[in-house]
C-alpha cells in the first residue's frame, strides 16, 4: 500500500513542483560532479582534466539531465489530456447523440442532487446545537397498548430528573401561539414556558443579554428568539429591557437566543414554566421533555436508567401502572415523520438514474457501433485495445461531467422548486443547501454512472474487427452478435425498474385520491376560521373569555353574509388535542384492562351545523346549556357505540376528568357522526363535546369559525371589526377551513407529487429506451429487411415481427418488474391509505399504461421497417 | 581497456536496490559502491545511473529525502521503502533460482 503512496507522491512531486523537481535534477547531478572532480583530483588530476572526466562519467551532463527530465513527466497525464481534447473532438462531432447523453444525465443527476441535498440538510447533518448527538427525547410508552405519548406528565418528569444517574440535564417544555402585547399592541406570538434547564440542554449561549436562573423561576423574564426581536425593535440587541405581556405576566426581556436557536419549531418567546400553575397529575400528559446525556453515557444506558426508575414509579402510584419510558435521539424524533418520505424519494430518483445510466449506455452503444469503422482504422494502425477502450471511456467521463454540471444547475432549480412547495412541517427546511457533501455525492454517481456503464460500450467498441471494419463501405456495423442481446437485457431492465417507479406512484396517486376524498365527518368548504386569543387569566378569567364569545358569536350571527358561526376549543388535525379518561354513569374507568380515554372537544352551540357534522340522536348544545345548570355533554358515535351498544344513549351520565365540572357527571343529550379530528388518515376515537358556557377553563379559548354562501375572505373585514368594537386587546388572524385540510394533506400531497413526476420521468426515459433501441435495431437490419422484401416478405410481416420483438422485451422487463414491485411496496405500506400494496387495480393500469405506450413508441421504427425500399437498401449494402 | 558486459535487464534495478538497502546514501556513493563491490567488473556509467534511481523513486520501491551531504552541499540520499525492501528479497530469491538453473545449465557436458 505505502509502495503507491511513495510513488504517487513522486510524480504528483514532478507534476506539481515541475521549476522546483529541474532544480533538484540540477543539484543532484552538480552534487555527483563535484564529488566526482575531488575523487579524481585525489588521484592526482588538474582541476580542468578532473573536471572534464567527471563530465564525461556522467555521459554529458545535459544528455542526463534531459533523460531524467523525460522520465519525470508522466506519461498518462499526458495520455489523459490527450483523450480528453480527442474526447471533446469527438462529442462535438456527434452533437445529437453527445446533447443527449448530456441531458438524460443531467436529468438523473439534478434530481439525484435535489433530493440528496434535502436528505443531507435534514437526515443526515448534525442539529445545530452544541453536542446535539447527546440530546434526546423523553417519552412516555404504554406498555400495555404499544402506544407512546409525546408528552409526559409533569410528576414523572420530576422524578425522571432527580433520580437518573445519567442525564447531564433535563427539562420539559409546553407551549404555542397565544396572545401577548409588544409595544402595546396585542399580537400573536409563539411562547414557549421552559423549566430551568432547557437552555442547558441545548447549550444555548445568548446572543445577547442573559437567560435566567433556577432562583429566578418565578420572576417573569423572558429570553426572546434573535428574529423575533429584530422584527419587533428593529436590532436583536434592542431587545433587552423592553416589556412585554404574555401569560398574564409583564415580562423583561433580559436575553435573546442566538439566531440558529429557535426550538422548538420556530418559537419566538421562551418563559419559565413556574409562570403558571403546574399540572402536576401523574394521568395529565401536557409536556415535551428533553434532556442531554452526560458525555460518557450511551443512548442505551440512559434508557436503561429511565426504565428502572419507570419501574419503581410503576409500584408507587396507580397511573403509572402501564407506564414505561422511551429515549429517541433528538435528530430522529424531529425528523420521523419526513424520514420515510425523504428516504422514498431517494429510492426513486436512484431508480430514476439507474434508468437514466441504461439510456446512456444504449446511446453509448448506438455511438460504438457507429464508429465501428473508425475503430477498425485506428487498431490498423496501432491502437491497442487498452489505449482504445480508455479512449472510448474517457468520452463517456466526459460527457458524464457535462450532464453534471448541467444537473447540478437542474438540480438546484428543482431544490428550489422543492423547497416552495414542500410541507412547512417538514423539520430543517431553512437548513437545507447544497454543500460539500452534497458535491461529493454527485461527483461520486457521476464517476460511478459513466464509468460502469461505459466500460461495456467502450470494450465493444475498442474490439473492432479490422477486416471486416475496414472492407465495409458503410461507417457502421461492425459491431454485431452480442449487441442486441445486451441491448434486450438493458430494455427489459429499463421496461422493469419504470414499472416498479410507477407503480409505487400508483399507488401513492390513488392513496391521495381516497385520502382526499375520504368522509372526514365535517366540511370544509365555505367555513372561514378567525383563530383570537382572549387574555383570560386569573380566576374569573375564564367567565370573562366565555362572556365575550358569546357577545362575539350573537353579533356574528346577524352579520349579513354570516349562516352559522360557533367556536370550538380544539380544531381539526391540530396536533395537540385533548384527552381524558372518562366513565359512564359512575361504572368502571378500565375495561379490559385499560383505561377509557376519550378526546376531549369544548364547543359553541351550532358547531355542528357550522361544519355540517350530523346530529344523529338528541340534539345540539343551545344558549340554554349555561354555566350552574344541569351539566350536558354530547358524545359521538364511536363513543355511543362502544358503550351503549343498540341502547339508547340520551340521558346517561358520563364523566371525565377534563375540567372540575365535567368530574361531577354530564348528561348525554346528543350524539353526532364521527369525524377525523387528528388527521384525515386516522380514524375518529370515542369523542366527547362539552358546551364551552358550562367549563369556562378551557372555552376561553376558542376558535371561531363562520360558514357563509359567499367568498369567505369578504367577511373579514366585518368579523374584525366586531371584535375590535367588544375588545380591541384580542389578536385576530384569518384562514380558511380549506387552507386547515390542505396543510393536513400537504405530506402526502408532496410525497405523491414527487415520486408521481419521477416515475413519469422514468417511464418517459424507458419509452424513449425502447423507441432509441428498436430504432436502431431496424437501421442496423434495413439490408436483411431490404433481402426480405426482394424475396416476397409482407410489409405486414416485417411490421408485426418489429412489434412483436418488441413486446416480448416489454413482457420480459414488466414480469421482472413485477416480482421487484412486490418488494419495493413493501417498504412504502406504512405510506399507503386503504390501498394494498399489491392493489390489482393499480398494477394492472400500469402495465397496460406501459404496454400502450411501449406499443406507439415502437410502432414508429415498425413503420419504418415495413415501408423500407428494398432496392434502396440492398445498394446501400 | 575492454568494454564491461552489459547488464541484463533488470539487474541494475535489483543491485541498486540491494546497496541503498545496506544504508541509504546519495548517487555517487551509490556509484561508488557499486564499482568498489563488483571490483569494477560491473561498471555502470553514471548516465544510467540516474535514471535508473528515479526509475525505483517512481515506483515507489525507495524513497529520496534532501540532506546535507559532504562538500556541505545538498545531496539527495535515497532509502529502501518497505515496499522496496520485499521487492528486493523477491526479486533476490528469483535472480537466485535463475543463475542457479543457468549455472547448471552451462556446466553441461558434453556426453
Amino acid at each position: 500500500m505505502w509502495r503507491w503512496f511513495y510513488a504517487l507522491r513522486a510524480r504528483l512531486r514532478a507534476l506539481v513542483g515541475s521549476a522546483r523537481s529541474d532544480r533538484d535534477l540540477s543539484d543532484e547531478l552538480s552534487f555527483h560532479l563535484a564529488m566526482q572532480k575531488r575523487a579524481n583530483e585525489e588521484r592526482g588530476m588538474s582541476s580542468a582534466e578532473a573536471e572534464r572526466r567527471a563530465r564525461l562519467s556522467l555521459d554529458g551532463v545535459q544528455q542526463t539531465k534531459e533523460r531524467l527530465h523525460e522520465q519525470r513527466s508522466v506519461p498518462w497525464f499526458d495520455h489523459l489530456r490527450q483523450d480528453v481534447t480527442f474526447a471533446i473532438r469527438m462529442i462535438f462531432r456527434t452533437k445529437v447523440v453527445s446533447l443527449a447523453v448530456i441531458v438524460t444525465f443531467a436529468l438523473g443527476i439534478g434530481a439525484n442532487t435535489a433530493i440528496f441535498s434535502l436528505i443531507n440538510s435534514v437526515l443526515l447533518s448534525p442539529l445545530p446545537y452544541d453536542s446535539a448527538d447527546r440530546i434526546v427525547t423523553v417519552e412516555p410508552f404504554w406498555t400495555n397498548t404499544g402506544q407512546v405519548n409525546v408528552v409526559s406528565s409533569a410528576g414523572d418528569f420530576r422524578d425522571w430528573r432527580e433520580r437518573n444517574h445519567t442525564f447531564e440535564s433535563m427539562a420539559f417544555h409546553s407551549g404555542r401561539e397565544v396572545r401577548i402585547v409588544a409595544k402595546g399592541t396585542p399580537i400573536f406570538a409563539s411562547v414557549q414556558l421552559v423549566t430551568p434547564d432547557f437552555f442547558k440542554v441545548f447549550g444555548v449561549q445568548p446572543f445577547r443579554g442573559r437567560v435566567w436562573t433556577e432562583a429566578e423561576e418565578r420572576t417573569p423574564l423572558a429570553v426572546v428568539s434573535h428574529s423575533w426581536a429584530s422584527g419587533q425593535f428593529g436590532d436583536a440587541a434592542a431587545a433587552i429591557g423592553e416589556r412585554i405581556e404574555a401569560v398574564g405576566q409583564a415580562a423583561e426581556i433580559v436575553g435573546v437566543a442566538p439566531p440558529a436557536f429557535t426550538y422548538p419549531g420556530s418559537t419566538d418567546i421562551w418563559m419559565s414554566s413556574a409562570m403558571i400553575p403546574i399540572n402536576s397529575n401523574r394521568g395529565g400528559h401536557n409536556y415535551f421533555v428533553v434532556g442531554k446525556l452526560k458525555a460518557n453515557a450511551t443512548i442505551d444506558e440512559a434508557g436503561a436508567d429511565l426504565r428502572t426508575i419507570a419501574s419503581q414509579l410503576a409500584q408507587e402510584y396507580p397511573e403509572n401502572r402501564f407506564k414505561s419510558v422511551v429515549i429517541t435521539p433528538m435528530l430522529d424524533s424531529l425528523t420521523g415523520p419526513a424520514r420515510t418520505t425523504l428516504w422514498l424519494l431517494f429510492g426513486t430518483v436512484l431508480g430514476v438514474m439507474l434508468i437514466a445510466c441504461v439510456n446512456v449506455a444504449h446511446l453509448q452503444l448506438a455511438r460504438a457501433a457507429a464508429r465501428g469503422r473508425e475503430m477498425a482504422v485506428r487498431t490498423a494502425i496501432g491502437g491497442g485495445p487498452g489505449r482504445l477502450t480508455r479512449q472510448v471511456l474517457t468520452e463517456n467521463v466526459v460527457l458524464g461531467f457535462a450532464g453534471c454540471l448541467v444537473g447540478l444547475l437542474f438540480g438546484w432549480l428543482t431544490l428550489k422548486a422543492f423547497l416552495a412547495m414542500a410541507p412547512s412541517d417538514i423539520p430543517r427546511l431553512n437548513e437545507v443547501h447544497i454543500d460539500g457533501r452534497v458535491l461529493l455525492f454527485t461527483l461520486i454517481i457521476t464517476t460511478l454512472c459513466s464509468v460502469l456503464f461505459g466500460v461495456g460500450p467502450a470494450r465493444r467498441a475498442a474490439r473492432a474487427d479490422v477486416s471486416s471494419g475496414l472492407r465495409h463501405q458503410t461507417a457502421r456495423s461492425t459491431v454485431r452478435g452480442v449487441a442486441p442481446r445486451v441491448r434486450s437485457t438493458l430494455v427489459m431492465a429499463e421496461v422493469a425498474l419504470s414499472l416498479v417507479l410507477l407503480v409505487a406512484s400508483g399507488l401513492l396517486l390513488r392513496s391521495f385520491v381516497r385520502l382526499s376524498q375520504v368522509d372526514l365527518g365535517f366540511t370544509t368548504e365555505r367555513v372561514l376560521v378567525t383563530t383570537t386569543s382572549y387574555p383570560a387569566v386569573g380566576p374569573g378569567g375564564g367567565t370573562q373569555a366565555t362572556a365575550f364569545y358569546r357577545d362575539l358569536l350573537t353579533q356574528l350571527g346577524t352579520l349579513p353574509g354570516v349562516r352559522h358561526a360557533a367556536g370550538v376549543m380544539t380544531m381539526p388535525f391540530d396536533p395537540f388535542r385533548a384527552n381524558s379518561g372518562y366513565s359512564v354513569d359512575g361504572g368502571p374507568t378500565f375495561r379490559d384492562g385499560a383505561p377509557l380515554i376519550a378526546e376531549i372537544q369544548v364547543v359553541t352551540p351550532g358547531y355542528f351545523a357550522t361544519v355540517n357534522t350530523p346530529v344523529r340522536v338528541g340534539r345540539d348544545f343551545d344558549d340554554g346549556d349555561l354555566a350552574g345548570w344541569p351539566q350536558v355533554a354530547i358524545v359521538n358515535e364511536r363513543l355511543a357505540r362502544e358503550e351503549f351498544g343498540t341502547d339508547n344513549p340520551l340521558g346517561r351520565t358520563i364523566q371525565t376528568g377534563m375540567t372540575p365540572e365535567s368530574r361531577k357527571g354530564m348528561r348525554i343529550i346528543g350524539v353526532v357522526a364521527d369525524a377525523r379530528q387528528r388527521s384525515p388518515q386516522t380514524p375518529s376515537r370515542p369523542e366527547i363535546f362539552l358546551p364551552y358556557l358550562q367549563h369556562p377553563g378551557p372555552g376561553s379559548r376558542l376558535t371561531i369559525l363562520t360558514q357563509t354562501p359567499l367568498d369567505s375572505s369578504a367577511l373579514t373585514g366585518s368579523i374584525r371589526e366586531t371584535a375590535r368594537k367588544l375588545n380591541p386587546g384580542v389578536p385576530i388572524r384569518f384562514s380558511t377551513m380549506d387552507e386547515v385540510l390542505t396543510k393536513a394533506l400537504a405530506y402526502p400531497r408532496f410525497r405523491t407529487t414527487l415520486v408521481a413526476a419521477f416515475g413519469l420521468l422514468a417511464g418517459l426515459l424507458a419509452l424513449i429506451g425502447i423507441y432509441s433501441v428498436l430504432s436502431y435495431l431496424v437501421a442496423e437490419q434495413t439490408p436483411e429487411i431490404g433481402v426480405r422484401l426482394a424475396l416476397g416478405a409482407l410489409r405486414r410481416d416485417i411490421f408485426n415481427r418489429v412489434i412483436g420483438g418488441s413486446m416480448r422485451l416489454v413482457f420480459g422487463g414488466v414480469m421482472i418488474g413485477l416480482v421487484l414491485s412486490l418488494i419495493v411496496t413493501r417498504a412504502i405500506e406504512v405510506l399507503l391509505f386503504e390501498v394494498s400494496a399489491r392493489d390489482p387495480m393499480t398494477i394492472a393500469a400500469v402495465i397496460a399504461l406501459l404496454a400502450v405506450t411501449a406499443l406507439t413508441a415502437s410502432s414508429i421504427p415498425a413503420l419504418r421497417a415495413a415501408s423500407v425500399d428494398p432496392l434502396v437498401a440492398l445498394r446501400d449494402e | 581497456m575492454s568494454k564491461p558486459p552489459d547488464l541484463m535487464q533488470g539487474t541494475l534495478d535489483l543491485l541498486l536496490l540491494k546497496i541503498i538497502g545496506l544504508a541509504p546514501q546519495h548517487g555517487w556513493a551509490i556509484s561508488q559502491r557499486l564499482k568498489q563491490v563488483s571490483d569494477q567488473e560491473l561498471q555502470v556509467s553514471d548516465g544510467s545511473l540516474y535514471p535508473a534511481l528515479h526509475k525505483l523513486e517512481l515506483s515507489g520501491w525507495i524513497t529520496a529525502e534532501w540532506k546535507v551531504g559532504e562538500l556541505g552541499r545538498r545531496a539527495k540520499f535515497y532509502t529502501l521503502t518497505r515496499a522496496g525492501r520485499r521487492w528486493l528479497d523477491h526479486e533476490t530469491e528469483h535472480w537466485r533460482r535463475v543463475s542457479t538453473a543457468i549455472t547448471r545449465v552451462l556446466q553441461l557436458k558434453e556426453v
